[in-house]
């Protein structure tokens, strides 16, 4: 009984994380609101006039963002993994540093930018004579900030996998007489197939359900995809509640049939061996021009750019033209709206509530990642496919419709969790697999002797696991929960539907000012949200790390 | 003092649980004891709109009464609605006031039971018929007129608007925001005015759409697009465009030639509201004359006092008793089509 304990825990905590909302939903698409069973849920999705457009519309609109953020990525990623650019930290943090803003946050600086009347790029091409002109209310304008907001996890992705390929291969080729061509295209691309497989299926799933940019822009512009057609529908009054339910429900499912293909990409493989840094391509020095304007553009397209938009809209006053005199707008910025974020308590309160929460989802999602993650892949585990699924399905959900399952199921009677606790759960179902990849790449690459000499010793399993697995796992899983720390913290989309007056969040406060009209706030409080996201995620980093310093120092 | 509120944050998520409902004092108490039983609810959580008014409403009342705080939880009007709905579904207490300009929406709320009556307060018989539910779960606590508003810097004098009829012509193409159906309360009764009163018809909106027209979530983020000059016109309540003139914006509005409507703004209390007693003492002064006299320097809409001072305004409004949610279901749907697609 003592040995099974844990899985039986780490079973009972998938059901009830990823099980129970989905039931609850299910059970929701096919429940009228007078009680009784009825199908008009689902008929009423399947009569939207909008549905096929919302699902051709996601399916090109993932298709394009993943494609790019892979390509681009992926470029990035081995330009600063094995070409020898130098200060490869800072590149890392400047094409990573996105991830610290939210995507609606995102979208909303691209609006401030490439608002097709009063963008500041349009406003300054106009005065520079140009007659070209960017417009973000457009698909491709879509298309351009969901990729910028799937770009950044891609590119971590690739980089750790790219920073572990073994140069043996390589190397061995070269010397054999192979031109770097053929090098590429018969050594080293088909070793990072995996990884490339991975970081394009988690960009697709990523950029199929970013609500943020498909909500800011895709709302005001009609441009129908699924999440948004989601939130337009649990916003409307007239939408029978199975039939919101039946949409959420299949967003969950389109969402998770992806999901197979994910674990064949072996995914966890490409990141289970320590990091080797080989730089096996040195560029010569045209190529390393390039290569580093490259990276600049970059840097500058994802983070720079909408940075920049955001501080100079919490500077500038209400009613102040996009259009007026540079001298004007240069002699009337004032930090009001940096004032009113740090004074007012429920700013405050929505940034210390979303640091609690942000950290107790990284945390819980950590321990129940690890959990998962070791059972599965604890050889000849009965039902470890199961576990690989359920653990790993949350990564292709909405979190609108995860928003809707999770007010389903823990909301309603007989649990009737509170704001803080559905805001909490919901940030950690829908990260768990991020923490669960980690994991099983660690396991899988842990030495099992030391956790069998420990079981054969008379030590418990929980024991075993934090002898052997642990100081394996803590990295990754410090990477992974860094990554969870800063997706909760910022996270709207689900926080919008849970959260409650005294319980704000950062998110939903953020987006309540962008609809409020508050853009200003909204922007200071972006780049003081930022800067907060930063630090909790150094802070993790720093956590996971300390068993190497201190290894490293013992040496 | 963020860390320490985390922390504290981390335990609050473990008990996670509901504030117990406070004991209501009798309808008939006179207002200090009401007042002292409010302060013991600690304030309320007012569901509402973000309105230039009813931030105005908040700070009067909190002048008036300072021991009884409003918490305002600002959204957009069919947001309010369907939270609302969800939290009374699931049997979660956590609004004590509830308005939104979905005011269809009110006599449904009435007809579940999820309204707590308001005639029995003091100062129910202060407002005229056409402001009141007929039953007494609500009332119109505001109304507003539809204008036309423009940015004076994009669009030069003699060039503004008359009529609302012309924003669906070329001049206006990408320049023009209206109401979201999908998300903004005013849009519904809005788009009946324009739709089946002013007999536009769906083809005025098909043709508003094919004019490259922006939607916007609710009129705040309506009022930012127009004052930072991102879209030169809006047809907008005359609340959100005094708001902007006020804060500074480059902003002029006009009544348009067809007319206007007056949208309404119902409030109600909720029946399993956690502090009824704050929540009686907000709506009771917000029916009494001193609570619509210190209001009436917001100078929005038409006084809501009189019986015949809404047929001296000669504007339509929506009467929202006289539609079913299949009827509006339908409306909408035919609306967010002809809209966005």
């Amino acid at each position: 009984m003592k040995d099974k304990l844990p899985r039986i825990v780490a079973l009972t905590a998938l059901v009830f994380l990823v099980g129970w909302p989905a039931m609850r939903l299910a059970v929701g698409t096919l429940t009228g609101e007078d009680g009784v069973w009825t199908l008009m849920g689902w008929r009423e999705v399947f009569a939207l006039p909008a549905l096929p457009r919302a699902a051709w519309n996601t399916l090109l609109l993932a298709s394009v963002s993943a494609f790019s953020a892979v390509l681009f990525g992926g470029a990035a990623a081995f330009l600063i993994a094995r070409c020898g650019l130098p200060a490869p930290g800072l590149w890392r943090t400047g094409l990573a540093a996105p991830i610290l803003f939210s995507q609606s946050v995102l979208a909303a600086a691209w609006v401030l930018l490439a608002d097709r009347q009063g963008g500041l790029l349009n406003v300054l091409a106009e005065r520079l004579g140009v007659a070209w002109r960017l417009n973000v209310f457009s698909p491709s304008g879509m298309a351009l900030v969901v990729m910028s907001c799937v770009l950044p996890p891609a590119f971590l992705f690739l980089e750790a996998a790219f920073a572990r390929m073994d140069p043996a291969l390589e190397e061995t080729a070269a010397v054999c007489g192979a031109d770097a061509r053929t090098i590429l295209l018969r050594v080293t691309l088909p070793r990072a197939a995996p990884a490339l497989g991975g970081a394009s299926l988690i960009s697709f799933l990523a950029a199929a359900a970013a609500f943020g940019p498909q909500a800011v822009l895709g709302l005001p512009s009609g441009i129908w995809t699924l999440p948004n057609l989601l939130y337009a529908r649990w916003n409307l009054y007239s939408a029978h509640p199975a039939s919101i339910a039946a949409l959420a429900a299949l967003l969950l499912t389109l969402g998770a049939s992806v999901r197979p293909l994910l674990v064949r990409s072996r995914i966890a493989e490409a990141l289970a061996s320590p990091r080797v840094d080989a730089q096996t391509w040195p560029l010569g020095p045209y190529a390393r021009a390039t290569a580093l304007v490259g990276l600049v553009l970059m840097v500058i397209i994802g983070a720079i750019l909408p940075a920049m938009a955001l501080l100079l809209r919490s500077l500038t006053p209400y009613g102040l033209q996009v259009h007026a005199p540079a001298s004007e707008v240069w002699s009337r910025l004032n930090m009001d709206a940096w004032i009113t974020v740090a004074c007012d308590p429920q700013w405050r309160r929505a940034f210390a509530h979303s640091l609690g929460m942000a950290y107790a989802a990284t945390v819980l999602s950590a321990a129940v990642g690890l959990a998962l993650a070791a059972l599965a892949a604890r050889p000849g585990t009965r039902g470890a496919t199961w576990v690989d699924a359920a653990a790993s399905a949350p990564l292709g959900w909405s979190a609108t419709a995860l928003a809707v399952a999770i007010s389903a199921a823990f909301g309603a009677s007989p649990m009737r969790l509170g704001p803080p606790a559905l805001m909490t759960l919901a940030y950690l179902i829908r990260e768990l697999p991020l923490p669960y990849l980690a994991g099983r790449a660690s396991v899988a690459g842990a030495p099992r002797a030391l956790e069998e000499v420990a079981l054969a010793l008379g030590a418990s399993p929980i024991t075993a696991a934090r002898v052997a697995l642990w100081p394996a796992a803590r990295p990754a899983l410090a990477a992974a929960g860094a990554v969870v720390f800063c997706a909760s913290f910022r996270e709207i989309e689900a926080s919008v539907l849970l959260a409650a007056p005294g319980w704000e969040s950062f998110g939903a406060s953020s987006y309540a000012a962008w609809t409020g009209g508050q853009v200003r706030e909204m922007s200071a409080a972006s780049l003081i949200g930022a800067v907060l996201a930063g630090l909790g995620t150094a802070t993790i980093l720093w956590a996971g790390s300390i068993d190497r310093r201190q290894g490293e120092k013992a040496c | 003092m963020l860390i320490r509120s985390g922390l504290s944050t981390s335990v609050a998520l473990a008990a996670a649980l509901a504030v117990p409902t406070q004991a209501a004092v009798p309808a008939t108490a006179p207002a200090d004891v009401l007042y002292e039983a409010a302060k013991k609810d600690g304030g309320l959580d007012w569901y509402a709109i973000p309105l230039p008014y009813n931030d105005a409403v908040i700070r009067e009342f909190s002048n008036r009464y300072p021991g009884v705080p409003v918490r305002p939880f600002y959204s957009g009007g069919t947001q309010l609605v369907q939270r609302f709905k969800m939290e009374k579904s699931q049997g979660r207490e956590i609004a004590d006031c509830v308005s939104s300009g979905l005011t269809e929406a009110f006599p449904e709320f009435r007809r579940k039971g999820w309204l707590a009556p308001l005639d029995s307060l003091p100062h129910w018989n202060q407002r005229p018929a056409w402001a009141k539910d007929p039953h007494g779960a609500y009332f119109y606590y505001a109304n507003f007129r539809i204008v036309l508003m423009w940015n004076t810097t994009l669009v030069k004098n003699g060039e503004e608007p008359l009529t609302i009829k012309e924003l669906a012509e070329p001049r206006w193409r990408g320049r023009v925001v209206m109401f979201d159906p999908t998300s903004a309360g005013v849009a519904v009764p809005l788009y009946r005015w324009i739709v089946e009163r002013l007999g536009f018809g769906l083809r005025w909106l098909k043709a508003l759409r094919a004019n490259d027209v922006q939607l916007a979530a609710n009129a705040a983020q309506m009022d930012e697009a127009v004052a930072s000059g991102r879209r030169a016109v809006a047809l907008t309540r005359d609340t959100e465009a005094r708001g902007a003139m006020v804060r500074g914006a480059p902003i002029s509005f006009r009544v348009p030639e067809e007319g206007t409507m007056l949208h309404f703004m119902p409030i109600a209390i909720n029946k399993g509201a956690p502090h009824p007693n704050a929540a009686r003492l907000f709506v009771d002064w917000l029916l009494s004359d001193e609570g619509r006299k210190a209001l009436d320097g917001q100078n929005v809409g038409i006084a809501p006092s009189g019986e015949g001072a809404f047929h001296q305004s000669r504007a339509w409004a929506f009467d929202a008793e006289s539609v079913n949610p299949e009827e509006t279901k339908n409306f909408i749907d035919r609306v967010v089509l002809a809209l966005k697609g």
